[in-house]
């Protein structure tokens, strides 16, 4: 009876590696750590929210900015308030 | 006490009437739970982050009601037909938040155009995201990563 060898293809271990690396940091959330950065949660607070976004304006996922997931749904939401309200963008070049 | 705050987005041309008859009618509201209307902030003429019924710029004017406890307040019901019945020629868009108990009531606004002083001709296409994520202290090639939207992504 013939075995069947399960090989590993490169393209997958890559990605297993580069997913370790990315969890290597233990990022801590910064709203739980203070209650000033926890204020500043608000969606009218554009500066502060845009640094939660990427150039084309998408939201940064919370493995990037280290937020824990109460905060990260809490940002995403003021984000999104501030995008209805034409304070930031939905996308990049919108003329 | 409840508090209420109510962001409005009006085309910058709106005149001082129209201004006036919107904080009425935010204060109608507000008396009509039998509370007050407890602050009324214009903000001012802004750049929008994107064209609104094909107009660049607007006006902001941020509204914080104060109402008494009590059975189901109608003043958020109010309030959204004040702006989209009544003044619905003058007002773009709007947002009804209601504000925590023991929040303070500071908040910081952003820049408006009067205040930077800054023509649409300065602008230049793009120019609005001034920092990237990497500028940011994020790990640049992740953020990077995502915004190139590659297939090779989707594994």
């Amino acid at each position: 009876m013939s075995k069947l060898k399960l090989t590993i293809s490169r393209r997958l271990s890559n990605k297993k590696v580069r997913k370790q690396k990315a969890f290597a940091q233990k990022k801590v959330c910064r709203f739980e750590a203070s209650a000033d950065y926890r204020a500043n949660l608000d969606y009218k607070n554009v500066e502060f929210l845009r640094g939660f976004i990427t150039e084309r304006g998408k939201i940064l996922p919370s493995r990037v900015s280290g937020n824990s997931v109460y905060y990260q749904r809490k940002l995403a939401r003021e984000i999104k308030l501030a995008r209805s309200m034409a304070l930031l963008p939905y996308c990049p070049m919108h003329r | 006490m409840l508090r209420y705050e109510t962001l409005v987005l009006t085309p910058p041309d709106i005149t001082r009437e129209q201004i006036g008859l919107l904080e009425n009618q935010i204060a109608t509201a507000a008396k009509d739970s039998g509370g007050r209307l407890m602050q009324f902030d214009e903000w001012g003429k802004y750049y929008l982050a994107y064209p609104v019924k094909k107009n660049n710029y607007g006006c902001y004017f941020l509204a914080r009601v104060e109402i008494p406890e009590g059975p189901a307040p109608k003043v958020v019901s109010d309030l959204t037909r004040a702006m989209q019945i009544k003044c619905v020629d003058y007002v773009w868009r709007h947002v009804i938040k209601k504000l925590e108990a023991g929040a303070s009531l500071e908040y910081t606004r952003p820049e408006s155009v009067a205040s930077t002083a800054k023509s649409k001709f300065d602008r230049k296409p793009g120019e609005f995201f001034e920092r990237s994520a990497s500028q940011r202290g994020f790990g640049g090639d992740q953020a990077a990563e995502d915004d190139q939207d590659s297939i090779s992504e989707h594994e």
